[in-house]
């Protein structure tokens, strides 16, 4: 079974964010996971209501793998987006972000 | 240069007042995200993989030093100490936040700076030679007419919903540095019999997914006639441009469907019947205006050499190498046009820092009357250097890490920002660019390659405009990796041209190979240093590539 | 639908007829362009009272020129905000063709396009209904334009540069 978190930007600064039991977070390291087609529709819906009350833009699932219980995603290009430019490692997020989520050349 | 009067001033602070109005509903939710994305982006108000980014038009190429001190302060001041200059010639920030766009549009307004029409489906940033006005083979400064066409297209009350985005590039020299064959709209300046001022009018070009070169339309459109024509085709395209498809929207596909005849008859109908001299008449006065602006600073009366720039020329090899590749002939005696590369080895292609830009401003004033130049190569030029002067910028530009001898040459590299930044790519290329940076550092080694322009896109949309380069790279993915196509014989000049694949594509870890191995057989093959590498790929083929690139490649 | 014409909320005293809905007896109707370039175009013009045409987004004004005296009425749909053609069309019928009759805009029309709708030639606005709440367009309109475009009440910065100013059109 596919595992899935939500992400999305952050209205007023366009920041990536994930949404956690806390609310939407810059660090994927707390989101909630969607194991199941139920919880993954949940995760939308909630998304549906943060984009209604003008707090994010163009939530969308990300399918990811848990180690540690931390989730990482799949596809090169949300780790990236999770990380922040690879050819800036001084702009580049740090909390929380595991080693191997980095994308290296 | 163009300096803003009250009324641009006026116009741009409404235009200021106008978006903060639009983001204060937004963030009240007033607006939805879809009803907002046009005003944002038609205010260059992008939403990139990380955050917001901001691209600032910098109108054909021409920045004053005390706009780039500004651009400096807004990247220290709302962003993260930094900007990145494009190949359209504009400038972008990539992370400042929403809520404080109305601030930095509001700061850039004081200095005659805006972000109108960097995006969104309407007239972009009018781009031109970036040695406008003082190279040495140019017919007349195309700049007046590129104002001319920025106030005309600003706000643009029937173009600003066109099919799709809507490029239009000017030069006025027999060498085609504007890459105008790749615009929607490419005007060519020249001389005509009479000498009265004329342009070749072309239309239909672009990259993109479906790239082609501009045709003419018109060869012979007198000069002051360029705004009702340009209107006419504006107009023909507005009304039959396809829109129902993204990829279909442009106005190359226009003229491809419906056949260069009969698109001219469709523009030259257009053009006659909606001609209205008075629109002539005004735009003439107001050209004769903006011409004044543009007179040429007070040149100071010099023999055409300079014997101290020479004697150092002739006792300086690493000064020698500089003057080899960074300088350009100037229209005036006794000053040079000084290429500022922003491709150092390492660096991110493009890229300045605040304080950077703040030297940079500080050595357009002491050796420049003020002025820089943005290169649709994303690098900057001093455009009035006295030759006299060469030895001590160099110096300076050398400490601030701006002494980069490279203009033209392989390291010289075009490049968009890609997955790094970019929600649109499917790869990275400043990785890449920097991987062969690297692996070419050696400055003879360059040299001895001569000439090359090798140009990199992250995706097919081809912002690093890979089709012209000489050498283009193009970033795809490929069952969930990183993917590095190659095409060889295009070219950005005059003679434009589309590159062609040279067959499958490249890793990340591959491509590097790759483009040494297609050097490698040009150096061998070459028939003496004077045949460029475009020449070279013209005369023996694509194809000839393949079997020398991907046999050693793959076997390693 | 709300009709929003010379800066206030007016009552729309035009019928805009379906297709198949019968021309009857009211005093001022407008039909689709097809209907009127149609079969039934000679009763449509011989209707007694006024008359105006509602141009869908593709149609090619330049069709109505023969029949441009006998209108009343020219209303321009926008079929979504991101289609301009419309503006276009206006142009036309204002420049090209000289229309001076009241010139509509209509559909997915926002607030925020006032300006250049008003600017190409429009004169009225058919707002949607859930738009009529933030239709406020003194609020987004910029006062300045470079062109020389004198309808919409703004003024041409050209013009005002080089002392040949003259009256906006109503």
């Amino acid at each position: 079974m596919s595992l899935f978190i939500l992400t999305a930007n952050r209205l007023r600064d366009g920041r990536v964010v994930f949404l956690t039991a806390h609310g939407w977070e810059e660090s994927l390291r707390t989101a909630i996971v969607a194991a199941t087609e139920a919880e993954q529709r949940a995760l939308e819906a909630l998304g549906a209501q943060s984009v209604a009350m003008c707090e994010v833009v163009d939530p969308y699932l990300v399918e990811v793998e848990v180690e540690n219980g931390v989730p990482s995603p799949l596809h090169y290009r949300e780790r990236i987006r999770a990380s922040g430019p690879t050819v800036r490692p001084d702009l580049a997020r740090r909390d929380g972000i595991p080693e191997d989520c980095r994308v290296s050349l | 240069m163009y300096r803003y009067d009250s009324y641009d001033e006026a116009f741009v602070r409404a235009r200021v007042a106008q978006f903060r109005d639009q983001v204060r509903r937004r963030l009240a939710g007033e607006l939805t995200e879809e009803e907002f994305r046009p005003h944002r982006l038609m205010n260059g108000l992008y939403l990139q993989l990380h955050a917001y980014m901001l691209r600032v038009a910098i109108p054909y190429g021409t920045l004053s030093s005390r706009q780039l001190r500004r651009l400096a302060e807004v990247a220290d001041r709302w962003d993260r100490g930094y900007g990145h200059f494009t190949t359209r010639q504009n400038i972008q920030f990539n992370w400042p936040r929403l809520e404080d766009v109305p601030d930095i549009l509001e700061a850039l307004a004081e200095v005659g700076l805006h972000g109108i029409q960097t995006s969104g489906n309407c007239i972009r940033n009018i781009t031109t030679d970036a040695y406008a006005g003082v190279a040495a083979d140019e017919v007349a400064d195309p700049r007046p007419f590129c104002e001319l066409l920025r106030q005309w297209s600003s706000l643009h009350p029937e173009f600003s919903f066109l099919p799709r985005k809507f490029k239009i590039a000017v030069s006025a020299s027999p060498h085609d540095r504007a890459a105008i064959r790749a615009h929607d709209i490419g005007l060519r300046l020249y001389r005509d019999d009479a000498g009265e001022l004329a342009f070749e009018v072309l239309a239909g070009g672009g990259l993109g997914r479906t790239p082609m070169i501009a045709k003419t339309v018109r060869e012979h459109l007198p000069a002051r006639q360029l705004l009702p024509y340009v209107e006419a085709i504006l107009r023909v395209y507005n009304r039959f441009g396809r829109r129902d498809h993204k990829f279909k929207s442009r106005i190359k596909i226009l003229v491809h469907e419906i056949g260069l005849d009969a698109f001219r008859a469709a523009v030259e109908e257009e053009y006659a019947r909606s001609l209205d001299p008075e629109d002539v008449e005004l735009a003439a006065l107001e050209l004769e205006r903006i011409e004044e602006l543009f007179a040429p600073p007070p040149y100071e009366e010099l023999p055409a050499r300079d014997p101290l720039h020479e004697r150092r020329l002739a006792e300086e090899p690493a000064f020698a190498r500089f003057a080899r590749t960074n300088l350009r002939p100037h229209r005036v005696p006794g000053y040079a046009i000084v290429d500022v590369s922003l491709k150092p080895v390492g660096g991110i292609p493009g890229d300045v820092t605040s304080d950077q830009m703040r030297r940079l401003a500080d050595l357009a004033d002491r050796f420049s009357f003020g002025e820089l130049r943005t290169t649709h190569t994303q690098n900057l030029a001093l455009p009035h250097v006295r030759l006299r002067d060469v030895h001590s910028l160099w110096e300076l530009l050398e400490e601030a890490g701006l002494g980069t001898p490279n203009i033209g040459l392989v390291t010289d590299i075009v490049c968009c920002p890609g997955l790094d930044y970019c929600a649109l790519a499917t790869a990275r290329s400043i990785p890449i660019a920097r991987a062969l940076a690297r692996r070419f550092a050696e400055l003879d080694a360059q040299e001895r390659i001569g000439p090359l322009s090798i140009r990199m896109s992250g995706c097919i949309n081809a912002c690093g405009q890979h089709h012209i380069g000489h050498i283009g790279i193009l970033g795809l993915e490929k069952r969930g990796e990183e993917s590095y196509q190659i095409t060889l014989g295009g070219r950005p000049d005059e003679r434009t041209a589309i590159g062609r694949i040279l067959g499958p594509g490249f890793s990340a870890s591959e491509v590097v190979d790759a483009v040494e191995a297609v050097l490698r057989f040009y150096l061998e093959g070459r028939n003496g240093p004077q045949e460029t590498f475009a020449d070279f790929v013209e005369r023996v083929g694509v194809e000839t590539f393949r079997e020398v690139v991907y046999a050693p490649v793959r076997a390693r | 639908m709300p009709l929003f014409a010379h800066g206030r909320w007016v009552e729309d005293p035009w019928r805009h007829l379906a297709d198949d809905e019968p021309l009857g007896d009211v005093a001022s109707v407008t039909v689709s362009l097809n209907r009127l370039l149609g079969p039934e175009g000679p009763a449509v013009l011989a209707h007694p009272g006024r008359l105006g045409v509602r141009l869908a987004t593709e149609d090619r004004v330049e069709s109505l020129e023969p029949f441009l005296c006998r209108l009343g009425l020219i209303v321009v749909v926008f079929a979504n905000f991101a289609d301009g053609r419309g503006f276009s069309t206006a142009r036309i019928l204002r420049r090209r063709l000289a229309w001076r009759g009241e010139l509509r805009a209509a559909g997915r029309i926002f607030v925020d396009q006032y300006s250049f709708l008003r600017r190409c030639g429009f004169d009225s606005f058919e707002v949607p209904d859930e738009r009529v709440a933030s239709w406020h367009p003194d609020n987004v309109a910029i006062p300045l334009a470079y062109r020389t475009d004198s309808e919409g009440g703004v003024a041409s910065i050209w013009r005002l540069r080089h002392n040949r100013c003259r009256e906006p059109r109503p």
